[in-house]
């Protein structure tokens, strides 16, 4: 065999390792037992998900990664008690990422309140800013797509709830738009997000 | 199911709900399955909103994560085949009765004899009025409970006349710089302020409100900046639902 061939056929071997994508639930059902080595699996394949959300919504790199290692703990911790029929376990860790970094951002919000509220006005950007840090993933692409299928308001809305952690309350009070179509706008956009991704029902 | 409360999945999904309607919306979800479904099915596409920013994070972490859960107890399974809920409830609230309500209302107006200061002796005195009012209501009715803190609440209210009160008992005082709050709370619209709570050196602490329940069917009390709020941001320390 020459030194091409070995080569191609080493480089061959690795994309089927990298195409057989750990199956984080079979993952989480052996981190559940205590098995360390799923745990580090499991890990790698959810870190960047879990720090690239956590860091959109605290933003300070110290804290960001501070929430993301308490998420990646409790992921450890109660793993023996994650159920499948309430979703998939990447669902189940980016919908306790984003809790984590919420709760972070809320409770440091809470008394510098006003400040706050005067400094997101102040820093409201487009809010495609968003879209094109998309990174260049197939999925990734598809998120994009659909959140450009959206009306300004669903995807303002759902971009300053979900990316900056906001409350509906806030989303209304920054857009200037009641708060009930706010609410309103928040679950239709979402649905559409929903249907356009194919999100399984 | 009102259509209003289930526009709020998506904001639920988004976790832009705050912290007190939360309790309120999670008491709804248990009972409409239709709801619970389309949160799973909603809080899945957030799920892919936020794989969409991935970022790796700096290589330290992995080991500084990894030596971490050496030291972590993982927790058991729960029993009884039943699910986790998706999110803790704050508080765990059991029925105690009418006793723990007269005991409190007793030792609040007995504390009224021991203050010293004319103003508060003022409030204490239209506060004693309100209570009076309130407890000769025909339609007067008791809640009390006690969260998995010990904290114990009683919750008097009377619809006919708009009046609600809250004892609260085994209250610690607030952190520095904080205040506890209460709210009454309806499944559509903004909480309501009642006002601040001020636990006494036993731990006790009691508001009577008459400016009216509406369609509020929960108190609920947060911890929030010295001074209150203006809609409620902080942690919830207790809720409780309000008798029809």
């Amino acid at each position: 065999m020459d030194m091409a061939e070995r080569v191609r056929r080493i480089a061959s071997v690795s994309a089927a390792d990298e195409a057989r994508a750990p199956d984080p639930e079979a993952l989480l059902l052996r981190v559940a037992k205590g098995d360390e080595g799923a745990f580090e699996r499991l890990y790698e394949h959810v870190c960047a998900p879990v720090f690239g959300l956590v860091r959109r919504i605290v933003r300070d790199p110290a804290q960001s990664e501070e929430v993301t290692q308490e998420v990646l703990l409790e992921l450890w911790r109660t793993a023996a008690r994650f159920s499948p029929e309430r979703g998939s376990v990447m669902t189940w860790v980016m919908t306790l990422a984003h809790r984590r970094a919420v709760d972070r951002v809320r409770s440091s919000q809470s008394a510098t309140d006003r400040e706050d509220r005067a400094y997101r006005r102040e820093t409201s950007r487009p809010f495609d800013e968003v879209a094109e840090q998309v990174g260049t993933r197939l999925e990734h692409e598809q998120v994009r797509r659909c959140l450009s299928s959206l009306t300004d308001l669903q995807r303002e809305s759902v971009e300053l709830a979900y990316y900056r952690g906001l409350t509906y309350r806030e989303v209304a009070e920054l857009l200037d738009t009641p708060l009930g179509t706010i609410k309103t706008r928040l679950r239709d956009g979402l649905i559409r997000m929903r249907d356009c991704l194919g999100v399984a029902r | 199911m009102t259509a209003d409360i289930h526009a709020l999945t998506g904001a639920y999904a988004l976790d832009a709900i705050p912290e007190i309607e939360r309790a309120a919306f999670e008491r709804h979800l248990a009972e409409c399955d239709a709801c619970a479904q389309e949160v799973r099915e909603l809080q899945a596409t957030a799920a892919r909103l936020g794989d969409a920013v991935s970022e790796v994070p700096p290589a330290e972490l992995k080991a500084r994560v990894l030596a971490r859960i050496a030291e972590v107890r993982q927790l058991p399974p729960l029993q009884h085949g039943g699910s986790a809920p998706t999110r803790s409830r704050p508080v765990a609230l059991r029925l105690t009765g009418i006793a723990a309500a007269v005991l409190l209302v007793v030792s609040v107006s007995l504390g009224a004899l021991l203050l010293r200061n004319q103003q508060e002796l003022d409030t204490q005195k239209s506060q004693s009025v309100a209570m009076v009012d309130l407890l000769s209501a025909d339609d007067v009715r008791f809640v009390s409970g006690s969260t998995a803190a010990g904290l114990n609440g009683t919750v008097v209210v009377s619809r006919s006349r708009g009046q609600v009160m809250l004892l609260a008992a085994n209250m610690p005082p607030a952190p520095d710089g904080k205040t506890y709050q209460a709210w009454l709370m309806r499944d559509e619209g903004s909480p309501r302020s009642v006002g601040l709570l001020a636990p006494d050196d036993s731990g006790r602490a009691s508001i009577v409100d008459s400016a009216g329940i509406g369609t509020a069917n929960q108190v609920g009390v947060s911890i929030e900046a010295a001074g209150g709020s203006d809609v409620p941001h902080g942690p919830v320390v207790m809720a409780m639902a309000l008798p029809d």
